[in-house]
């Protein structure tokens, strides 16, 4: 099948977390293709809706672009179409001029007009005498156009070139969101991505958790071994995450050697268990620059079984309080917050 | 009513050999006498609006299944009800319009 490469990139973001890394923990070679890895995306298919009034031009399409990697839906008028891309978030927009009420003109303006889809790349779907409209739709913000009747070979054409440029800006946009060094998500997504998993787990009363998990003795590591050894240990910590952690965590590099894992739908006693298994596996990799020195984390944890109100910020204060508690409590080790739950922060031993 | 249709006056598709648009074909051409009716009850009703829809949509359509000559039909169609809408047009040129365009729709063949 003709898959542009980039255009299967084009569907939706994946959490890097998602990703299992398959690399040998104990050869912790710095691999290219991690951040590569952690941007690739799942395998569904790009979206690409059509609107136009005529269902005939539906079936055609729809005949026309079988064999295509794509995922076609259908709006008859422009304001169904408006409402399908608030609801299906296509890639690309096959776009009637011509349509009865309100036209593709309107349409398109009111893409451009709303910040959540100004960057939707359109293509215009114009009949074969009107170059004026195209012109007006171009300045509209139109990516392309095609003419209808429609010719096999350009339509195919135009929309894999319309999807193989929305699915390398997908990829330049979700490159901004990742760590160079680790693949994770890096603090900006981090800061816009804990914002509203609060608020989601608020308006929902449901669970949610949130761990640090902080590299010991880091800087004495750095001293002894060198910088290099450090970014291993920084990207084997970050393997670890991609093997261990459930495809709904979301792993980030917080800075430094420190990182934050986000867990929707998963109470504190959940997380715990969660965290534990990625400490106890830090503490079992023998690292090839220095396997005379292992190496381990400390973890705060701060949790709600859902019905509690405590912002963002405060969480992540109280998360960080825990983390130091860890530290202060001898390292390697998970000191747990519940909120609204029994009793007092509890100090778990390692182990 | 139009009798049988006359074999010699049959239109094919330009994609006629197209194995794509085989079934397509089949479908958009069996529901053509459907639309034919259609224009002729909205010329009869003078549901004006109706009329230009059907015409819109079939000059939309017509050429993408290989029938080029339905679409200029109905996009000629389609103008002139626009133009009679604002009195700019005689009820006699769209009468004969969609006599032409429902001729047509009786004379495509998959
Ligand atoms: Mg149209």
């Amino acid at each position: 099948m003709a898959a542009p490469g980039a255009g299967t990139l084009g569907s939706g973001l994946s959490e890097p977390g998602a990703v299992a890394g398959d690399a040998s923990l104990n050869g912790l070679e710095q691999d290219d293709s991690m951040t590569i890895a952690a941007a690739h995306l799942s395998d569904t298919k790009p979206r690409v809706l059509v609107i136009d009034d005529s269902k005939d031009v539906h079936r055609l399409l729809k005949a026309r672009l079988r064999n295509e990697q794509l995922d076609l839906s259908h709006a008859e008028s422009g304001a169904a179409g408006l409402e399908a891309v608030q609801q299906e978030a296509p890639a690309i927009v096959l776009l009637d001029l011509d349509m009865p009420g309100m036209d593709g003109f309107e349409v398109l303006r009111r893409l451009k007009d709303d910040a959540a889809t100004i960057h939707l790349p359109v293509i215009v779907l114009s009949g074969l005498h009107s170059s004026q409209d195209k012109v007006t739709a171009f300045d509209l913000g139109a990516v392309d156009y095609i003419t209808k009747p429609f010719d096999l070979t350009e339509l195919r054409v135009r929309v894999r070139s319309a999807l193989r440029m929305h699915g390398l800006l997908q990829m330049l946009a979700q490159r901004a969101q990742l760590d160079g060094l680790t693949g994770l998500w890096n603090r900006a997504y981090f800061d816009q991505r804990w914002g509203e998993e609060v608020a989601s787990c608020q308006r929902h009363d449901r669970p949610l958790s949130l761990a640090f998990f902080d590299a010991d003795h880091f800087k004495s590591l750095n001293d002894t071994y060198g910088h290099p050894a450090g970014d291993q240990v920084l990207i084997g910590i970050a393997q670890i995450f991609q093997r261990v952690l459930r495809q709904t965590d979301i792993a980030c590099r917080y800075g430094g050697e420190e990182f934050a894992i986000i867990m929707p739908e998963t109470e504190p006693d959940e997380a715990v268990k969660v965290c534990e298994r990625v400490r106890d596996t830090l503490e079992n990799v023998c690292w090839e620059r220095h396997p005379e020195r292992g190496v381990t984390c400390s973890i705060g944890l701060c949790g709600s079984n859902g019905s509690v109100s405590v912002d963002a910020a405060a969480w992540l204060q109280a998360t960080d309080e825990q983390l130091y508690k860890a530290k202060q409590g001898g390292r390697n080790r998970i000191a747990v917050h519940q909120f609204g739950g029994p009793g007092k922060p509890k100090l778990k031993k390692a182990g | 009513m139009p009798g049988k249709p006359d074999s010699s006056r049959t239109l094919r598709s330009a994609y006629a050999d197209d194995p794509e648009m085989t079934e397509l074909l089949e479908v958009f051409c069996e529901e053509m006498p459907l639309r034919a009716a259609a224009l002729e009850s909205a010329a009869r009703e003078r549901t004006w609006e109706e009329l230009q829809r059907l015409a819109h949509q079939l000059k939309g359509a017509g050429a993408g299944y290989g029938f080029d000559q339905l679409s200029e039909v109905a996009g000629e169609l389609e103008r002139r009800v626009k133009a009679l809408r604002d009195d700019e047009c005689p009820l006699e040129s769209v009468c004969a319009d969609v006599e032409a365009l429902a001729d047509l729709c009786r004379r495509v063949r998959a």
